[in-house]
């Protein structure tokens, strides 16, 4: 019983900060969807980074004291903006249909949690992640810095980022003792979130509700979602990065679509949280903020909006570094500087890098034939489409793709082993942006536009 | 394009322009119904309820070294037997270099002994050890026979496992 409650208060109280973070940062009413994938989003952001920062003054009890208080008068300005702002527009009574798929999702959803219980953590999700909150459970909520230079124990990645750790942390406070197994009732929460957005993402880019909802209920069928390491169910930080990406892409493009200033912010706040989530988010950062840039500039034509747009991602990145060196975190072993010299000298593994990119998407065990729908999206897009959504989404598809392939070029392990080990997690990142690519490519083609005008 | 022709020629082109969007339509509904079909036994299979683990605190973890380690619940016996170790006893682990089984057990073992330093020695086929437990280091043998001769207190884990606890001072 005390594990239930505990789990509650904690799920309540992140809840609570990222509606109120959501409601401060939008000056309009969001749809439910939105409100409730924004508030899990914002709120695990805000309480692992008030563990974080609050944890270099405190521990234990008053850090717990603490974090709550902030989370609650979060949602207590959150609430009290809620009240303020108009309501959203009514858009008409449910239709029979909508009522039958939102059943189905909610089914979805029922089996994602059943899926994650009888699942037991991945490698990665034991090993990388949920380690560090268990140190930081027996440590009053703060991950001891030695950590950061135990050589014995560089296996655990002390130098990734910490939101996972400390959202699985705050569990553990609440609950009042680390367990490996009620612990995996967090991650179905981001698969929830990644579906709200994806269904209003898939829906506005092909101009078509049937498409969004089509799109939801496939997307758990690919193999690599539900039964292999990166998906929703193994602990693994991958799938909670995919949707944050998902989030700030959705509102990236509401940002192109209709310039609205919400729209901006959300995906600006939302980018900064990806290098909080993983190594990898540095990339998926940068390539949000470029695209964000250009179109910030389109929009505004003001070169302090674009600006102001990096920094907060910047402020993050450059924050956490200042952090590790000032622990004296051990140096990543992983991947050398990219030099000159460095990418001469690699150069020749690019062949045997995308053969094994190519041997990934044309897996039929992981992926079944999800990269072949993607392909005849990229062909639909590129006869039917050809507009800026399009170009923004396979900038945003293509960008991180090949960055991450470069990486490769710098592992100083055997990258041929760590590549098959690692490509497939990667390009879990991508399936809910490739997704997307499939709605606009169902959407209205580029003639049916112009017929309209 | 002139008046007369545009006249023949439009209700052409839209008649074209509509069968090709059918096509394509009906394609990607072609595609999603081979995608549904192929994957659906699968989710369904992976949902079947024999795969659920009891609901203990270190799951997830025993279920990767049981079989290894060839004990019952292996997290708590191994917590048990470091939580006697001195507080600021070092453990030294060896273990095979080659066995990617044991790449997890190693791991294991410093999520279970944490604050307590830890140095990992990894064996080769026809390597031994050399080092032996002193008053502040125990040596946990994984998967090795661990030496007789030593004078240190020896605790058998299973039948994988020896741990040569620290010496006591005389």
């Amino acid at each position: 019983m005390t594990i239930f409650v505990g789990l509650f208060v904690a799920t309540a109280t992140i809840a609570m900060a990222g509606f109120g973070l959501t409601m401060l940062l939008a000056r309009q009413r969001l749809t439910i969807w939105e409100n409730c994938a924004l508030a899990w989003l914002f709120g695990t952001a805000a309480v692992s980074l008030s563990l974080w920062t609050g944890g270099l003054l405190l521990r234990g009890i008053p850090l717990q004291i603490t974090v709550t208080c902030l989370c609650v008068a979060l949602g207590a300005l959150g609430f009290r903006r809620w009240r303020s702002v108009p309501a959203e527009k009514k858009t008409g009574s449910m239709t029979r249909a909508e009522i039958v798929f939102i059943a189905l999702f909610v089914t979805e959803l029922i089996l994602m949690f059943w899926l994650s219980f009888q699942r037991t953590l991945g490698w990665d999700g034991l090993v990388t992640w949920e380690i560090k909150a268990r140190y930081a459970f027996l440590n009053g909520g703060v991950l001891p810095a030695a950590l950061l230079s135990d050589t014995s124990r560089w296996f655990c990645n002390p130098h990734y980022p910490w939101c996972l750790p400390l959202t699985e942390t705050w569990f553990y406070l609440w609950i009042g003792d680390c367990d490996q197994f009620w612990i995996k009732f967090i991650f179905p929460f981001w698969y929830g979130a990644a579906m709200s957005i994806l269904l209003l993402a898939a829906e506005e880019q092909s101009q078509n509700r049937l498409v969004g909802w089509l799109i939801v209920l496939l997307f758990p069928l690919i193999p690599c979602v539900h039964d292999r390491p990166g998906g929703f169910q193994v602990g693994y930080a991958d799938a909670p990065l995919a949707t944050i990406y998902l989030a700030a892409v959705f509102y990236l493009l509401r940002f192109i679509r209709n310039g609205s200033s919400d729209a901006m912010v959300l995906f600006i706040a939302l980018g900064a949280t990806l290098p909080w989530m993983k190594l990898e988010g540095v990339v998926l950062w940068a390539t949000i903020s470029l695209c964000g840039a250009v179109a910030i500039w389109q929009k505004r034509k003001v070169w302090t909006a674009v600006v102001i747009s990096f920094l907060p991602g910047l402020c993050l990145i450059a924050l956490w570094r200042i952090f590790l060196t000032s622990v004296h975190c051990l140096p990543t072993q992983d991947f050398v500087f990219p030099s000159l010299g460095i990418l001469h000298r690699n150069i020749q593994r690019t062949g045997k890098i995308l053969h094994e990119l190519f041997l990934q998407l044309i897996g039929w065990h992981e992926w079944d034939i999800f990269w072949l729908l993607v392909a005849m999206a990229m062909i639909g897009l590129l006869v039917r489409v050809r507009n800026r959504y399009a170009a923004a989404l396979v900038w945003l598809f293509m960008v991180p793709l090949v960055c991450y392939c470069a990486c490769y070029l710098l592992a100083t392990l055997d990258y041929v082993w760590y590549i098959e080990n690692s490509l497939r997690r990667l390009l879990i990142h991508l399936v809910p942006i490739a997704w997307l690519l499939i709605a606009l490519a169902l959407g209205p083609s580029r003639c049916a536009d112009s017929l309209k005008k | 394009m002139g008046f007369p022709l545009s006249i023949v020629a439009w209700p052409q082109y839209h008649l074209r322009r509509s069968m090709s969007r059918k096509t394509y339509f009906l394609i990607w509904a072609l595609l999603f119904l081979v995608f549904f079909v192929r994957t659906t036994p699968r989710l369904l299979k992976d949902l079947r309820p024999e795969k659920i683990p009891l609901p203990l605190r270190t799951s997830s973890m025993d279920r990767r070294l049981g079989p290894v380690l060839q004990l019952v619940k292996p997290s708590a016996t191994l917590t048990q037997i470091f939580a006697q170790l001195p507080s600021d006893c070092s453990l030294i682990v060896v273990c095979p270099e080659d066995k990617d089984d044991w790449q997890f057990v190693r791991y294991a073992i410093g999520y279970l002994t944490w604050p307590r330093k830890l140095d990992v020695v990894r064996l080769g086929p026809n390597e031994s050890f050399g080092g032996v437990a002193s008053e502040s280091t125990a040596v946990l043998f994984c998967g090795l026979p661990a030496p007789l001769s030593s004078n240190a207190d020896r605790t058998i884990i299973g039948p994988k496992m020896v741990l040569l606890g620290p010496v006591k001072s005389k």
